[in-house]
């Protein structure tokens, strides 16, 4: 490498590589951010709920302590048990805690609002900013849902179970049931930013993929560039000194050991190619058109961090309709990691065996109960008829390792010489 | 993750979901002037000073507004000591609004100052770390707290404290509301971006492995038209003839030739072509634009293909300019796209609004903007 020409500052350009990326933050892509929206709503409401109650316990405890009429601590007894559930909600937020919460929380505004209403004579209707105090926390339970409609459902019947129980306490404590404007407009207030969330989470995120996109294209350039200085190396290594050395020399018979080198290079470029054919063999049979190959580009371009291992020549070499039905298959799981997993990485892993091509589509996300699978109504639908179904078909089998919280495995196997098969 | 992550505004870490939920800023504001003057008109018997309740009413627009134009994707950000203002605004506003019903008033939960705070500070959910929406929470809690402690006259008689209460749990509330969403965008993007990260590396030998292997094709192709015939046929002859002098010659300087080409291109030659720009597009006279950074790359060349595909501008018209920043910054340069709309305005706004809010967060002068029929990107970058 006697020229700056031929000598590309390989290892350079890859540390570049690197704190290029690792400077890079775009935020989250579209899947993602449905994620993060949810979470942001469910642990923002489930805090506010929290200090709801705590305002709440203070309002009925500081009278006691500070004015005559003794504590109220059975009052704040009956808080607890709210806020109690409300953390194991935010722990676990099940239907069965959601409902418990709810009851609960019924039953403790219930108590509350007769402890107040008594405690503070001035406390003439219901239409006061600590009685919808666990009003507003009871409804705020809409937050922990992820799908926004059942979210509003939830806040609605909760704000509606929450006021009859108000409205009981009010006819118990024998002060007049109003119903109170705070709560109301607290209640309006949510739903807006709740609706506005579910609307605003997605928006402009296909941005995100076309950024990353380009960042990978990149990536891909720089990285060509770089090999491409490595093989000019070789070359001026190799066939360009041949070349100079015949351009300068007088015609006439070559000793013996020029036309040996010549031979070599000669073998050094075709073998080579041939070595690399031999690995690589997916490339000669066009992988970069194959149905997989598309399938983890795409789910690239939607932000999913797609790992490959293993050889992808057997995979190639596949008879057309089982390449195409692997591939299409491949698409769907990772079409499901996108929605359903939380994730935002999965590995593909290829391999062959036995006279079989098995491709394994694994990702770390929160997993289902493989039992549902085939029951009505799931909503894994995709992964029966997009995957099981179509490999099937062309004579494959396929195998769904899963469980709640422990991430989704899916193993497709198909016959390597398989001419099996309409698709 | 590291604490920095969190002194970080969301809107740094995830600019895209920022550009997108900017509208709520505006939202809040607007619901807190509305419910102000709605309050104000409900509860005109209660005020003793007109003149206050106005001036209360124009200090809390006057947040609102900043807090807006903050927010809106043109500028989207607000520094500390604008926050700072802007709450600050909000607060006097609330201590303006109380004292103009100073012993009038009748029920501390009819006040608005305290929602208009609340909202406000909620409207800082992307603008400000979240450590910094918890200090302005209580902050502002206390503030009305006290104030609501303080007021005499008031309809039902109680202890001060449950005033308190009054007055700062919706501040409270909606100050940690706000704080926790921070969090959790913040702590979403991090990790999305450090699993990016792995992944990308994971990404590496693959990547090495598909390029290596269509360069060495790509040479042997290249090899097989005139170099490899050349090289078999005087080897298999045993003799060099003069012919083969010369031709090898030009072969030489032909490899040669395209190897220079090829490590002259670069990313902005690729943009060229996959834009399809006019070859004199580019006026970048100390070659600077090679040193813009990836991401801002990315950024930039991701908005000019969204641009041309949606038709908001046209290829043959597009010009680049990328001259030394003028003044005192000698490492940077500035990039300046300009090029006539073919479309709506709005659509080329709408299409370039998420990719500019990308380069705000590594540039803060990062900017569309539109004259006549023409419209103008600029950003400034790191050339050292």
């Amino acid at each position: 490498m006697d020229s700056p020409l031929w000598g590309t500052p390989l290892g350079y350009s890859l540390t570049r590589l690197r704190v290029i990326i690792l400077t890079m933050s775009l935020g989250v892509p579209a899947q993602v951010a449905r994620e993060a929206g949810s979470h942001a709503v469910a642990r923002s409401t489930q805090v506010a709920a929290l200090i709801c109650l705590a305002a709440a316990a203070t309002s009925v405890l500081a009278p006691g302590l500070f004015l005559l009429g003794g504590v109220r601590w059975w009052a704040v007894g009956c808080i607890l048990p709210m806020a109690a559930l409300m953390i194991v909600v935010m722990a676990r937020p099940s239907v069965g805690a959601k409902a418990a919460y709810v009851a609960v929380g019924a039953v403790s505004t219930f108590v509350y609002t007769i402890a107040l209403l008594e405690q503070t004579t001035a406390y003439t209707d219901t239409d006061l900013f600590v009685v919808a105090l666990p009003l507003m926390a009871l409804m705020l339970i809409g937050g922990s849902e992820s799908d926004v409609r059942i979210g509003v459902l939830w806040a609605t019947i909760a704000y509606a179970i929450g006021d009859l129980a108000v409205f009981a306490a009010a006819s118990v404590a024998g002060r007049e049931f109003r119903f109170d404007a705070i709560s109301l407009g607290a209640y309006v207030l949510f739903m807006t930013l709740l609706l506005f969330y579910s609307l605003a989470q997605a928006a402009y995120r296909s941005a995100h993929a076309s950024i990353m996109r380009m960042l990978r294209q990149q990536h891909a350039d720089e990285l060509r560039r770089a090999l491409a200085g490595e093989l000019r190396a070789e070359l001026h290594d190799t066939t360009l000194s041949e070349l100079a050395a015949i351009a300068t020399a007088v015609p006439g018979p070559v000793p013996e050991r020029f036309r040996e080198r010549l031979q070599a290079d000669i073998l050094h470029w075709t073998e080579d190619a041939h070595r690399a054919n031999a690995q690589n063999s997916a490339e000669e049979g066009g992988w970069g058109t194959t149905e997989l190959a598309q399938a983890i580009a795409q789910a690239r371009d939607a932000g999913l961090v797609v790992e490959v291992s293993g050889d992808p020549a057997p995979y190639t070499f596949l008879h057309n309709d089982a390449r195409r039905a692997i591939g299409l298959a491949a698409r769907q799981c990772l079409i499901n990691v996108l929605k359903h997993s939380g994730q935002s990485s999965a590995e593909v892993m290829l391999s062959a065996s036995g006279g079989a091509v098995s491709l394994v589509v694994v990702d770390p996300g929160r997993g289902f109960d493989v039992g549902t699978l085939r029951a009505e109504g799931n909503d894994r639908m995709g992964l029966l008829h997009s995957v099981i179904e179509r490999v099937e078909r062309v004579g494959g089998s396929v195998s769904v390792f899963s469980r709640p919280g422990a991430g989704t495995s899916v193993l497709m196997v198909v016959p390597a010489a398989t001419e099996a098969g309409s698709a | 993750m590291s604490e920095a992550t969190f002194d970080r505004p969301p809107n740094r870490l995830d600019p895209i979901g920022a550009t997108a939920a900017w509208a709520m800023t505006p939202l809040t504001s607007g619901a807190a002037v509305a419910y102000a003057v709605v309050q104000s008109i409900l509860h005109r018997d209660q005020v003793v000073s007109p003149v206050l309740a106005v001036v209360a009413l124009l200090l809390l627009v006057a947040a609102g507004v900043e807090l807006s134009v903050a927010a809106h994707p043109r500028v989207g950000r607000l520094d500390r000591g604008g926050a700072v203002l802007v709450v600050g605004t909000a607060v006097a506003a609330a201590v303006v609004s109380s004292l103009s019903m100073w012993g009038r008033n009748r029920m501390v939960q009819d006040d608005w100052g305290q929602i208009a705070i609340a909202l406000i500070v909620f409207g800082l959910v992307w603008l400000r770390p979240p450590w910094e929406i918890i200090l302005f929470g209580f902050a502002g809690g206390l503030v009305v707290g006290t104030l609501a402690g303080e007021q005499p006259g008031l309809r039902i008689s109680t202890t001060p404290y449950v005033y308190g209460v009054v007055a700062a749990t919706p501040v409270l509330v909606l100050a940690a509301a706000a704080a926790t969403s921070g969090f959790v965008v913040i702590r979403f993007s991090a990790d999305w971006t450090a699993s990016s990260e792995r992944g990308m590396r994971a990404l590496e030998p693959e990547f090495r492995l598909l390029e290596q292997d269509a360069l060495r094709r790509g040479q042997l192709e290249e090899l097989r038209r005139a170099t490899l015939p050349l090289l078999a046929s005087i080897a298999e002859r045993g003799m060099i003839a003069p012919d083969d002098v010369a031709r090898a010659a030009a072969v030489a300087a032909h490899l040669r030739g395209q190897a220079l080409a090829e490590l002259r291109t670069t990313w902005v030659d690729r943009l060229l072509a996959d834009a399809h720009l006019q070859p004199d597009a580019v006026h970048d006279p100390e070659r600077l634009l090679p040193l813009l950074r990836a991401p801002e790359r990315a950024a930039f060349g991701a908005c000019l293909l969204e641009l041309l595909r949606r038709g908001a501008i046209d290829a043959a018209d597009v010009r680049l300019v990328v001259l030394p920043e003028p003044g005192v910054d000698a490492g940077r340069a500035r990039l300046e796209l300009s090029t006539s709309i073919t479309a709506d305005w709005r659509l080329a706004c709408r299409t370039a609004r998420p990719f500019v809010s990308v380069l705000r967060s590594f540039s803060p002068d990062a900017a569309i903007t539109r004259k006549g029929s023409m419209m103008t990107m600029r950003f400034g970058f790191a050339t050292a």
